[in-house]
C-alpha cells in the first residue's frame, strides 16, 4: 500500500448557501490510502465538504482536485469514487443482488464480470445467502453491509462515507469499526469518513480533520489531536470528559508555564492531574464511580474541572492540593483560542509519529 | 370508533347496505333485461326463460367489433402518451431547478380547475387547423398532458428520497438513467392507480368523442352505443341493455379481477 502522497486536495473551498457560509476558506489534502475522518458537531460543514468531493453539489469558490486533476464540474461518477450514505440509500424495489452490482450494470460492465465480483464481495461481506432478498427485508446491520458491499464492488480507489454507522445499535457499531477499518486496511482504500462521534474518528482514523462553524480547527493523527489539540475548541471537543481549562493565573510561574495576566489558557487532561503534596488547593465538589476510574469534579479558583482517578485510589478529602503532568500541559492564547506551540515541552510519541508522515 | 353501540352499527351498516342498493340497482336491471326476452323487459318474474339473443342481435346490428378496437387503441394510446409526458414533466417538477418552475407548476394546477367541457369549442377549432377531425389521435389528443398525472407523480417521486438519488448519481446513471431506474420503479403504484382513472375516463367518455367523429372508422363504444340506442333500436330495452352491459363487461371485468392490486395501488398513491 502506497501512502502519504496526496490523493484529494481541497483548496480554498467556499460553500455558501445563501449568505452564510457552510464552508469558509478550506484547505486540507487527504493522501492516497489513508482513512481521514471529518470530524465536528453538527452543521459544522464536514457533510457539505464530503458532497463536494463526491459533486453532488458544488463549491461557491476554490478548487478541488482528486490525483491531481481539477475535478470541478465533473460528474460524480466520473470522479473515480463510491459512497455509503447515512441511510444507506439502498433501492427498495431491488434485491440484495441487484443493489450491489447496481453501478456496475449502470456502467455496461459485462454479466461474467459481474457475477464474478460479486461473488468474491457477497462472501467477503458475509451476504451470500441474502442476495435474492429485499433491503425491507434486513435487519439494519445487514443493509449497511449491502451499502458496503456497493461501495467495495465498483472497486474504486476513494470511498466517502457519511456518517454510516449512525443508524446501528452500539454493539453493532463497535463491530463494524473494527471491520470497516479492516476492509480498508486490505483493499487500500483511501477512505473519507464524516461523523460527530469521537470514539469512531479515534479508532478508526489515520488522520482526524476537526472541523468547527465550516472552519477547520486541526489535522492530525488522532494522538496528536487527543494529546495537543491545536485550539480550545478543539481541546473541548475531544475526549470524554473533555479538556480542562484554567487561566494561566491560577497556575502561573510553576513548571514552565509562564507568569500570565489570564490572557493565557492551560489545557489539561482529567487523568493528567492527580492529587500531590503541594501545590494550588482546589475544592471537592462531587465524585463519580465509573467502574475502573473516579471521575472527581472539583473547582479550584472559580474555575470546575474533572480528574480521573484509578478507582483504587481513595476518594481525594474535601480540600487537596493539585498536581499535573507538565510535559502534557497545552497552552492556548485566550483570546484567539489558538495553542501556543513555543510552550510545549517535547513530548516523544505524538510527534514522532508526525514525523514518519511528513517524511513517507 | 369508539363507543359504537348496537344502533350505531345497525344505523351504519344499514345505511351502507341501502346506498350499496341502490348503486347498483341499474347494472342490476341491465343483467335483467339483456338476458331475458324483451317480453320480461318490465317485468319481474323468476322462473322467466334465460336468453343470449339479445346480445347476438346487438351485436349484428351495429360494428361493435370496430367500436371496440376504436376505444382500446384510444384509451392506450391515451394511457402510453399520459404515462410518457407527464412522468417526464414530473420529474423535471419534482427534482431539476430552471426559471418560472413555480409559476408553470401553478399553471398546471389551474389547469386541473378548469371543466374540460368548456374547452369543445376551442379543442374542435385546434383539431379542424391541424386536419385531424374525425380521426383517433384528435379524440386523444386534448388529453395527453394531464395535470392530474403530473401533480399525482410529481408528489410522489418527492416523496423518494434524495439519498437514493444521490447514490445512483454516483453509480453512474444519467438523469434519464435516474429516472428510468430510479424514480419510474419507485412511482409504480402511482402510476396504475392513475393509469385506472385514465383508462376508466377515457373509455366512458362521451361528449367530446361525439363532436370530433363522425364515421364508424373513428368512433369509440360510448358514441356507437348511443347512435345505436337512439336510431337503430327504438325503444328495445334488452337490446340497448344487452349492448351497454358488452361495452362495460371489459372494465368491469378488469376491475374485478384486478381489484386487490388496484386498492393497494390507490392505498399507496394517496388517493382514496
Amino acid at each position: 500500500m502506497q501512502t502519504g502522497q496526496a490523493q484529494i486536495q481541497i483548496e480554498n473551498v467556499s460553500r455558501l448557501f445563501g449568505s452564510t457560509a457552510a464552508l469558509d476558506d478550506v484547505s486540507v489534502s487527504l493522501r492516497k490510502g489513508e482513512f481521514s475522518v471529518l470530524l465536528g458537531p453538527s452543521g459544522c460543514g464536514k457533510s457539505t465538504l464530503l458532497r463536494l468531493i463526491a459533486g453532488l453539489d458544488a463549491q461557491t469558490s476554490g478548487a478541488i482536485r482528486i490525483g491531481g486533476a481539477d475535478v470541478g464540474g465533473k460528474a460524480p461518477s466520473l470522479r473515480e469514487l463510491s459512497m455509503v450514505f447515512q441511510s444507506y440509500a439502498l433501492f427498495p424495489h431491488l434485491t440484495v443482488l441487484e443493489n450491489i452490482v447496481f453501478g456496475l450494470r449502470v456502467r455496461g460492465v459485462a454479466k461474467a464480470e459481474r457475477m464474478k465480483r460479486l461473488d468474491t464481495v457477497a462472501a467477503m461481506m458475509g451476504l451470500s445467502q441474502l442476495l435474492a432478498r429485499k433491503p425491507s427485508e434486513l435487519s439494519g446491520g445487514q443493509q449497511q453491509r449491502v451499502a458496503l458491499a456497493r461501495a467495495v464492488i465498483s472497486e474504486r480507489p476513494i470511498c466517502l462515507m457519511d456518517e454510516p454507522l449512525s443508524n446501528l445499535d452500539a454493539k453493532l457499531r463497535a463491530d463494524m469499526r473494527v471491520e470497516l477499518r479492516a476492509i480498508q486496511q486490505a483493499l487500500g482504500l483511501t477512505v473519507v469518513y464524516v461523523t460527530h462521534d469521537q470514539i469512531e474518528a479515534m479508532t478508526m482514523a489515520d488522520r482526524i480533520i476537526v472541523m468547527n462553524a465550516g472552519r477547520i480547527e486541526q489535522v492530525g493523527t488522532p494522538e496528536e489531536v487527543y494529546a495537543r489539540p491545536a485550539t480550545v475548541f478543539t481541546a473541548g471537543f475531544i475526549g470524554t470528559p473533555p479538556m480542562n481549562l484554567f487561566p494561566v493565573a491560577l497556575f502561573g510561574g510553576r513548571h514552565g508555564v509562564p507568569p500570565g495576566t489570564g490572557k493565557h489558557l492551560v489545557g489539561l487532561r482529567p487523568e493528567d492531574l492527580f492529587l500531590a503534596e503541594t501545590g494550588p488547593e482546589a475544592e471537592l465538589r462531587g465524585v463519580e464511580y465509573l467502574g475502573a476510574d473516579r471521575l472527581v469534579s472539583a473547582r479550584l479558583g472559580g474555575t470546575d474541572f474533572i480528574l480521573r482517578l484509578p478507582a483504587s485510589a481513595a476518594p481525594p478529602p474535601a480540600r487537596f492540593a493539585l498536581g499535573w503532568a507538565p510535559e502534557r500541559q497545552s497552552l492556548f492564547d485566550a483570546a484567539s483560542g489558538q495553542r501556543l506551540a513555543g510552550f510545549d515541552f517535547a513530548s516523544p510519541s505524538p510527534t514522532k509519529k508526525d514525523f514518519t508522515h511528513e517524511t513517507a | 370508533m369508539i363507543g359504537e353501540t348496537l344502533f350505531d352499527r345497525v344505523l351504519i351498516r344499514g345505511g351502507g347496505a341501502l346506498l350499496a342498493f341502490v348503486w347498483i340497482l341499474p347494472l342490476l336491471y341491465a343483467i335483467w333485461a339483456a338476458f331475458h326476452p324483451a317480453a320480461f323487459e318490465a317485468r319481474f318474474d323468476l322462473t322467466a326463460p334465460l336468453t343470449l339473443d339479445n346480445f347476438a342481435s346487438a351485436w349484428s346490428q351495429a360494428p361493435f367489433a370496430r367500436y371496440f378496437l376504436n376505444t382500446i387503441l384510444l384509451v392506450t394510446m391515451i394511457l402510453v402518451a399520459q404515462l410518457v409526458l407527464c412522468t417526464l414533466a414530473a420529474f423535471a417538477f419534482a427534482r431539476l431547478e430552471f426559471p418560472g418552475k413555480t409559476i408553470l407548476f401553478t399553471l398546471i394546477l389551474m389547469q386541473l380547475l378548469v371543466m374540460p367541457d368548456i374547452l369543445l369549442v376551442e379543442n374542435y377549432k385546434t383539431m379542424r387547423a391541424l386536419g385531424l377531425v374525425d380521426t383517433i389521435i384528435a379524440i386523444g389528443l386534448p388529453y395527453f398532458a394531464s395535470g392530474f398525472a403530473i401533480f399525482l407523480l410529481r408528489q410522489t417521486f418527492m416523496t423518494i428520497p434524495r439519498e437514493l438519488d444521490d447514490a445512483a448519481r454516483v453509480e453512474g446513471c444519467s438523469l434519464l438513467g435516474l429516472l428510468w431506474r430510479v424514480y419510474v420503479p419507485l412511482g409504480k403504484p402511482a402510476m396504475l392507480a392513475f393509469g385506472l382513472v385514465s383508462v376508466s375516463h377515457h373509455w366512458n367518455n362521451f361528449l367530446w368523442p361525439l363532436i370530433i367523429t363522425n364515421s364508424v372508422e373513428t368512433r369509440p363504444l360510448t358514441v356507437g352505443l348511443s347512435i345505436f340506442a337512439t336510431t337503430d333500436s327504438g325503444t328495445a330495452w334488452a337490446v340497448i341493455n344487452a349492448a351497454t352491459l358488452m361495452t362495460s363487461a371489459p372494465l368491469l371485468l378488469g376491475f374485478l379481477l384486478f381489484q386487490r392490486q388496484f386498492v393497494q395501488s390507490f392505498m399507496r398513491a394517496g388517493i382514496k
